[in-house]
């Protein structure tokens, strides 16, 4: 009898211990990358902890949410305060100094290209708000939020989330992999002057997408237009978990010449990310580009504005002309997504 | 003087960067398809200019809320869906209700998600026309899938949106079993068999027949 009772006793604790065990690995695995961090991503959390130790501790507490918080997770767009509400802290709420290292953790995330595009979208803002700011409405260069998921770190997932009117990045950072999928970006206005000087944030995605259009013949021109007019965007916020189904040219359609230029359409976008995260992306790209698909919508170079799309097996880039603000191609919102891999889904277990 | 003010107030709110289009509603269909189901997501979405009229025609409570039966309602009675040329009865699943005052500053969006069963073959067709339009409005369609067995041939839309026309093909696997009719047929016509031949013993018993089998055998054989 005692031999059964501690047999049983025996067999209740190694159930116990084997439970407790696979709860314990299910907790770890829930955070762990699958790459270690590599000296990029060494940098961007340096960059990251140097900005975070410029905040007080009330202002970290506002900048840090937990990393399983699904609701901050998707809480961006592109809209300005007073329609959406943003949370963490924001440009108007910071010192010279956090902002430069805020400033400085951009640089470590984003490329050359990315970064200037990102001050140059807050700076056509800010010029938006001195001709038509005021009201309800609130934008301008102050009006920038950054926030955090997950605590920076070499070895657990996080994400950095900074975005304001017309702009919604969220670069998830997991070990050797940073990701900027989803992410919002577009402008108001597309071009402008500053200290004597003209500014255009995204001339170079709309001209390397005219010049793919115009490489096309006629009867492939039909097969890339999918609407005779611009269209909003499909896939913007609050589209998470959706999947497009292609539409459009097919990449194996176009000749190796075509598909350079599709290419280089979509690096002016991919390539907003730090140089070495970006050629990891590039190079998955260019493997699918047979079955990566072309659509436009709206009329071929005749200055009116035009939508379009490019949609691959792990990749969707949308660019939408807005009906205000003068000449459509003087607002425009673009969305970058990859439906295997928002917020780095692959890249932790 | 008013005319002047009209004009400047209307040419700020043309000029302000909001979202989306402010002079109209815009109403993006997201249409998810699976071989049993399919799903409309309706998101509407009122630009500044017109979000006033739109909400002055919708049913309000007491409450101050939007009834979002009697929107489902007439959305519904605008909205047609029909797979292989049959209608397909939809029905309110989820809403999601912004706050009235988002609405009203233009860029709130009412979600309204619509379900229907669906009887899908191999090969399929689907039409989807939208022509509810409170106000001025823009449309956009799309199809998503929601399994490997459902493959998208072709998606045609017209000028608009507002009728969307998908050929989708469904693989043998996600198919209902149909039972063979011919089979049914030779079932029936084994048990009909069975039982008059049950009563036909039954006749010739009360008649005094003998059975086939008990007839005595012919002589010399």
């Amino acid at each position: 009898m005692k031999k059964r009772i501690w047999l049983a006793s025996l067999a209740l604790t190694g159930a116990l211990l084997t439970a407790g065990i696979s709860q314990i690995q299910a907790y770890s695995l829930a955070s762990s990358v699958k790459a270690p961090a590599d000296a990029t991503t060494q940098k961007v959390v340096a960059a990251a902890n140097a900005f975070l130790q410029t905040l007080s501790s009330t202002q970290k507490s506002k900048v840090l949410f937990e990393w399983s918080d699904a609701a901050q997770k998707t809480k961006w767009s592109n809209l300005p305060i007073g329609i959406f509400q943003r949370n963490g802290i924001k440009l108007g709420d910071m010192s010279s100094a956090q902002q430069t290292a805020l400033f400085a953790l951009l640089q470590a995330v984003f490329s050359k290209n990315g970064y200037q595009q990102i001050t140059q979208v807050i700076d056509g803002d800010e010029v938006l708000k001195s001709t038509d700011g005021g009201g309800r409405l609130i934008f301008g260069k102050a009006e920038y939020y950054v926030s955090f998921l997950g605590t920076p770190s070499n070895t657990s997932p996080w994400i950095l989330q900074f975005g304001g009117h017309h702009m919604a990045l969220n670069a998830t950072v997991a070990g050797a992999d940073i990701v900027l999928t989803p992410s919002l970006t577009g402008g108001q206005p597309t071009t402008y002057t500053l200290n004597g000087k003209t500014v255009q944030p995204i001339i170079g995605e709309s001209n390397a997408a005219n010049k793919l259009m115009s490489s096309l013949s006629a009867a492939q021109q039909k097969q890339a237009i999918i609407g005779s007019k611009f269209i909003d965007l499909v896939l913007g916020p609050g589209q998470d978990g959706k999947t497009l189904q292609p539409e459009g040219i097919k990449g194996s359609s176009l000749s190796a010449t075509q598909q350079e230029l599709l290419l280089n359409l979509i690096e002016t976008r991919v390539g907003m990310l730090n140089d070495e995260d970006a050629a990891v992306k590039m190079k998955e790209i260019k493997a699918n580009i047979a079955n990566t698909y072309f659509a436009w919508s709206g009329g071929v170079n005749d200055g009116a504005g035009a939508y379009f799309r490019v949609t691959a097996p792990t990749l969707v880039l949308e660019f939408s002309p807005q009906s205000m603000g003068g000449s459509a191609s003087n607002h425009t919102h673009s969305m970058y997504r990859d439906p295997t891999n928002d917020y780095g889904v692959k890249l932790y277990k | 003087m008013k005319l002047i003010r009209a004009l400047v107030l209307l040419g700020w709110l043309l000029s302000v960067a909001v979202a989306h289009s402010a002079d109209m509603l815009v109403q993006a269909a997201y249409i998810t398809l699976s071989p049993e189901q399919v799903s409309i997501e309706l998101d509407l979405t009122a630009g500044e200019l017109v979000a006033k009229d739109f909400l002055g025609k919708l049913e309000v409570g007491q409450d101050q809320n939007i009834s979002i039966q009697a929107l489902a309602k007439t959305v519904l009675e605008k909205m047609q869906l029909t797979v292989n040329n049959q209608p397909v009865p939809l029905r309110l699943e989820s809403e999601q209700i912004p706050e009235m005052t988002q609405i009203k500053l233009g860029g709130g969006q009412i979600q309204l998600v619509f379900v229907g069963t669906i009887k899908s073959s191999s090969q399929n067709q689907f039409v989807f026309k939208n022509n509810y339009a409170p106000v001025k409005s823009g449309y956009l369609a799309n199809v998503f899938v929601q399994s490997s067995e459902v493959k998208i041939a072709s998606q045609q839309r017209d000028q608009t949106q507002q009728t969307f026309e998908v050929n989708y093909e469904v693989a043998e696997s996600a198919l209902p079993r149909v039972f063979p009719w011919w089979l049914g047929l030779i079932a029936v016509f084994g048990v009909g068999l069975w039982f008059s031949r049950g009563r036909l013993e039954k006749k010739r018993n009360e008649s005094g027949t003998p059975p086939r089998f008990a007839r005595p055998l012919k002589e010399g054989f």
